[in-house]
């Protein structure tokens, strides 16, 4: 029950990591809580892809890409497999310069510095600590960002002023292009791919049977809309913080601002900390999920749970893609920017997963009697059919409305 | 397919010429907008800072991010060629509230770094210069 429990809460606290605190609060500051259903949609779709990706997991003892490969064939599993590298690549590369930004905000020295310390210290934990232990310690400690809900009862007694924007319309001020543009960026960070990967990769590890989806489902159904709460209470602070006075969020040291409002220093501490905690809970995932997508691609011995020296190429990959991270980081390239691409471009390239995915979860030689029920598999072909659009849209979307500008 | 979102990210971060003087206009607008939101996250940070309700280095750090945005729309907007007379009009009388609005944001960023009090009264003129711009935003967006 303790384990359930401790699992729901490390899926709440590791739900947030840079895009999400980036996406939530540059739309609040925007469009107040106007795209708020937007992370209602995500958290469902997280939900449905993680649950299945958990399950097939589970019941195959195959990842997700292993899986990719077979219903793709090589060649279109290859370019999935590139097109899924680099985003996430991207992303480790965000999530290593949101950290160096977060301790930027706590030193004061300029973020750079902080680049390499913050790669050799996710490479050293992913080395030397149990996966167990790490998942737990920054998933737990990831908590620490629910100041930001009451940060939001505080700065909006009742919620009033934040109910108020609630609506599915762009502003007066706004397109609807514009609108559409903003509206997959917290689409993308609630439904980031990484997290599916590293979600089905450890049931795999972890050999889940059949008793254990009670569990993976608890965690989905309630630790991940958990998360999005979290998500829709970065939007609210923004909404109520920024919208008002016109201010664009376009930095991460914004995101500290109502959190301070509200409750001075001790909530800022709180609030640093959580930031600091989910980020590098996020980038061990991401690292990790760099090895996993290549290994399980190339058929090579993988995991964590494996002794170093034999899965040697897996873990070259891990160390290579927080080389690479780093690298992208120090370019000096706005980490925020990277972050806005990586979550974007993750929502384009999201069917590319959740396709295969879909079909084996429905595939009886698989999953025995725990293929998907009719009504998950209407909400699943709906959420496919709303990738495929966001996908086809994204980029045109992009250079149409300048990102957004 | 790798090369999608590179191709994707050049695109749309190209800062284009005005041709017309409704794109200079805009770009106008843009830039107000702009310096808007990095005076008033300005002004919230200084007052946040004299209440106590903030550290020293995420004040200067918050200062010196929205100094960066507030140069960048104005280095970026200055750039670009008024395309007729009337446009010139225009950016006679932006760019001087710009440039007024980002030298009090390096007084309050020099002040910050230097954990000096007060900064509330160093941030104060960017009130109306902030209205001002706002009010020119209306008019033209």
């Amino acid at each position: 029950m303790l384990e359930v429990f401790l699992g729901i809460l490390t899926a709440f606290g590791g739900f947030v990591d840079i895009g999400d605190l980036v996406a939530n609060s540059e739309t609040g500051a925007r469009f107040g809580m106007r795209l708020a259903w937007v992370v209602v949609v995500g958290v469902i779709g997280i939900v449905v892809f993680a649950e299945m990706a958990g399950r097939v997991a589970t019941m195959s003892k195959r990842p997700v890409f292993d899986v990719v490969r077979e219903r793709l064939g090589a060649r279109w599993a290859f370019v999935n497999l590139g097109a899924s590298f680099f985003i996430n690549l991207l992303t480790v590369a965000a999530e290593i310069g949101g950290l160096a930004l977060v301790i930027e905000l706590v030193t004061g020295l300029n973020y750079l510095l902080w680049v390499p310390l913050v790669g050799i210290a996710v490479w050293i934990v992913l080395w030397k600590l149990r996966f167990s232990l790490m998942e737990k310690v920054f998933g737990l400690s990831g908590l620490a960002l629910v100041v930001t809900i009451f940060a939001l009862w505080r700065l909006d007694p009742g919620l009033h002023r934040t109910v108020q924007t609630v609506g599915f319309g762009p502003p007066a001020s706004e397109g609807w292009a514009v609108s559409a543009s903003f509206a997959i960026a917290p689409l993308g960070a609630a439904m980031t791919p990484y997290e599916v990967f590293f979600f089905s990769s450890g049931a795999v590890e972890e050999h889940w049977t059949p008793k254990d989806l009670m569990v993976n489902r608890m965690n989905v159904y309630l630790g991940f809309p958990l998360g999005g709460v979290l998500s829709l209470a970065i939007m609210g602070a923004a909404a109520v913080v920024f919208e008002p006075r016109g201010v664009s969020l376009s930095h991460l040291s914004q995101v500290t601002l109502p959190v301070s409002l509200a409750f001075g220093k001790i909530g800022l501490v709180l609030l640093l900390y959580g930031m600091f905690a989910a980020i590098f809970s996020a980038a061990l995932e991401t690292a990790l999920s760099a090895g996993y997508t290549m290994s399980q691609f190339f058929g090579w011995q993988w995991g964590t749970f494996v002794k170093p020296r034999e899965a040697a190429r897996f873990h070259l990959v891990v160390v290579g893609s927080i080389v690479v991270g780093v690298l992208i980081a120090l370019t000096t390239i706005d980490p925020i920017l990277i972050t806005e691409y990586s979550i974007v471009l993750a929502a384009a390239a999201l069917p590319l997963t959740y396709l295969p995915i879909l079909i084996v979860a429905n595939d009886p030689m698989y999953m025995k009697d725990k293929v998907n029920s009719r009504p998950l598999n209407a909400i699943a072909f709906v959420f496919f059919v709303l990738l495929v659009i966001v996908s086809v849209a994204t980029i045109p979307l992009m250079i149409i409305t300048k990102a957004g500008a | 397919m790798a090369s999608a979102p590179l191709v994707t990210m050049m695109l749309v971060a190209c800062i284009g010429p005005a041709r017309t003087d409704s794109a200079y206009q805009s770009k106008a607008v843009d830039t107000a907008d702009e310096v808007v939101s990095a005076s008033r996250t300005v002004l919230l940070a200084a007052q946040l800072s004299d209440r106590g309700r903030s550290f020293a280095p995420t004040v200067s750090v918050t200062v010196a991010d929205a100094e960066t945005g507030a140069e960048t729309a104005r280095d970026a907007f200055s750039s670009i060629q008024p395309p007729d007379a009337e446009s010139d009009d225009l950016r006679a009388s932006l760019l001087p509230t710009i440039q007024h609005a980002c030298d009090v944001i390096a007084d309050v960023r020099i002040a910050a770094r230097r954990a000096d009090s007060d900064l509330s009264q160093i941030a104060a003129p960017l009130e109306p210069l902030a209205d001002e711009l706002d009010a020119f935003s209306t008019r033209y967006g």
